[in-house]
């Protein structure tokens, strides 16, 4: 199998990065009081400043983030000129994206000329949408929960909508529901907190050993 | 950080570390079998489906972005992205990336990339497909964009794959609506839920992980598979343990 310089480079350094920043991260504390459990070890490490490079390291990837922000603002005004510029595209959608360009600028030069302004656009337009949407999204839920036994009946989904009714007929003002609340309460503390601890812990293992293999660089994919 | 918080990351990722090792060894000479998942089943269908229609695949990120708690899930997300649009680069319709979070574009990109090399097609890769949808406080504005990206883009299947939160059904709406078929997984508990009801291919927590074992069909990542599900079976005997531990200790009281 060939593998490519830059490859086992990149591989490198990033087993190097990692490695440093979660030592540092790790032991940096111990590092600077001189206490907790790993103390005496660090008494060996200590010509080595790990928690001033993992430091150093962090600073760097926020200000990558922050390029990251300026790239993805070129990247919605080049897919926009990209969309003016097709022949083939319907001119009512020409006509959204050259009035996404206009606001995107006029939005910049608002901000610019005055902050305040700024941000009050982002509080009078932006949030508005978004609590419509909001509104929109809970017609979304409801048509979705309607559309769950069209599909097919299983007994998982039959068990799903049970569980939504129960919850649903338990948020209900009425008096008399003691009984419907018992059982709410029991499936809320008991399944559903075990499910979700389940489900938690099932992605915090695949995290935590995706995270340790990229470090040991046995999954390289960021570099092939 | 206190000492047992310390003790216990440090335990914790040493053993980790070395069951990897140890099963990685063990497992070198032996086939993997997976066991199936309905939504990876399904990928060679949307895949071919998206070629031979000319409609574009669209895989979203949606939260998870590097820099962030969400950084692993991100990397996978982009193996999803890789191996998916390996299969989709012979099509006329490339497949279509979006990110809310600015920091997760140079990975799609990446992914994007790498796929076209992996099929000698680099000269068909756009940028441009990998495109930021801002996600504003809730993703409701990204999810807003994708509804529309199915009509501008006639897009051919969603695969939501990374971290989203109550707005999959915003999209699983629109994609009803014109009858395309959805996959969505997410790390988070709500994401899951509606995924669950409303995705016709849902991947249920860890599943978002393993893109690679399962359409890439690579052996390394087998592995990693292999060692997952030891790894939660160890979690499984030791609640268990802790379980019979503290019942014992306590007298059933």
């Amino acid at each position: 199998m060939q593998v490519r310089f830059g490859v086992v480079l990149i591989s490198v350094i990033t087993v190097l990065v990692g490695a440093v920043t979660v030592l540092g991260l790790l032991l940096g504390d111990s590092i600077i009081t001189g206490e907790g459990l790993f103390a005496d070890v660090i008494v060996i490490l200590t010509r080595i400043p790990f928690a001033d490079l993992a430091a150093v390291f962090l600073r760097l990837s926020v200000l990558m983030i922050a390029v990251t922000m300026l790239a993805g603002m070129a990247n919605l005004i080049f897919v926009h000129f990209g969309r003016l510029r097709q022949r083939e595209l319907r001119l009512s959608r020409k006509l959204f994206s050259f009035i996404f360009v206009l606001v995107y600028f006029g939005t910049i030069a608002v901000y610019i000329n005055s902050r305040t302004n700024g941000l009050r656009l982002l509080d009078d337009v932006q949030v508005a949408l978004e609590s419509a949407f909001a509104g929109l999204l809970f017609f979304a839920l409801v048509y979705g929960a309607v559309r769950i036994m069209h599909r097919e009946v299983t007994l998982y989904r039959l068990l799903f909508v049970l569980t939504l009714l129960l919850v649903l007929l338990a948020a209900l003002p009425f008096p008399g529901l003691g009984l419907i609340s018992r059982v709410y309460n029991w499936v809320m503390a008991v399944p559903v907190e075990a499910g979700a601890k389940g489900i938690l812990l099932g992605i915090a293992l695949a995290t935590l050993l995706t995270g340790v293999r990229v470090l040991v660089g046995q999954d390289r994919s960021y570099g092939q | 950080m206190d000492t047992i918080t310390q003790l216990s990351v440090f335990v914790i990722l040493l053993v980790i570390f070395f069951l990897n090792i140890v099963i990685s060894i063990l497992r070198r000479r032996q086939a993997v079998n997976l066991r199936p998942i309905e939504a990876y089943e399904a990928i060679p269908d949307l895949t071919g489906l998206s070629v031979e229609a000319a409609r574009p695949l669209h895989i979203a990120y949606g939260n998870a972005a590097a820099g962030a708690d969400t950084t692993l899930l991100a990397l996978a997300t982009s193996e999803f992205i890789n191996q998916t649009a390996r299969q989709t680069t012979i099509g006329d319709a490339p497949t279509i990336v979006t990110a809310n979070e600015t920091v997760a574009i140079p990975l799609g990109v990446d992914s994007m990339r790498r796929a076209y090399e992996s099929q000698n097609a680099t000269d068909q890769f756009n940028e441009v497909n990998v495109r930021w949808y801002p996600g504003g406080e809730n993703s409701l504005a990204a999810a807003a964009g994708m509804m529309a990206l199915q009509s501008d883009e006639n897009i051919g299947a969603h695969l939501l794959v990374g971290s989203f939160g109550a707005e999959i059904a915003l999209v699983a709406d629109i994609a009803h609506r014109q009858d395309r078929p959805l996959l969505a997984g997410s790390d988070r508990l709500e994401g899951q839920a509606v995924a669950y009801a409303l995705a016709d291919y849902p991947l249920i927590g860890d599943e978002i992980f393993q893109a690679g074992s399962y359409i890439g069909n690579n052996d390394r990542f087998k592995r990693r598979t292999a060692i997952l599900d030891t790894l939660r079976w160890l979690t499984a005997l030791a609640i268990l343990g802790v379980m019979i531990f503290t019942l014992t200790a306590t007298g059933g009281a």
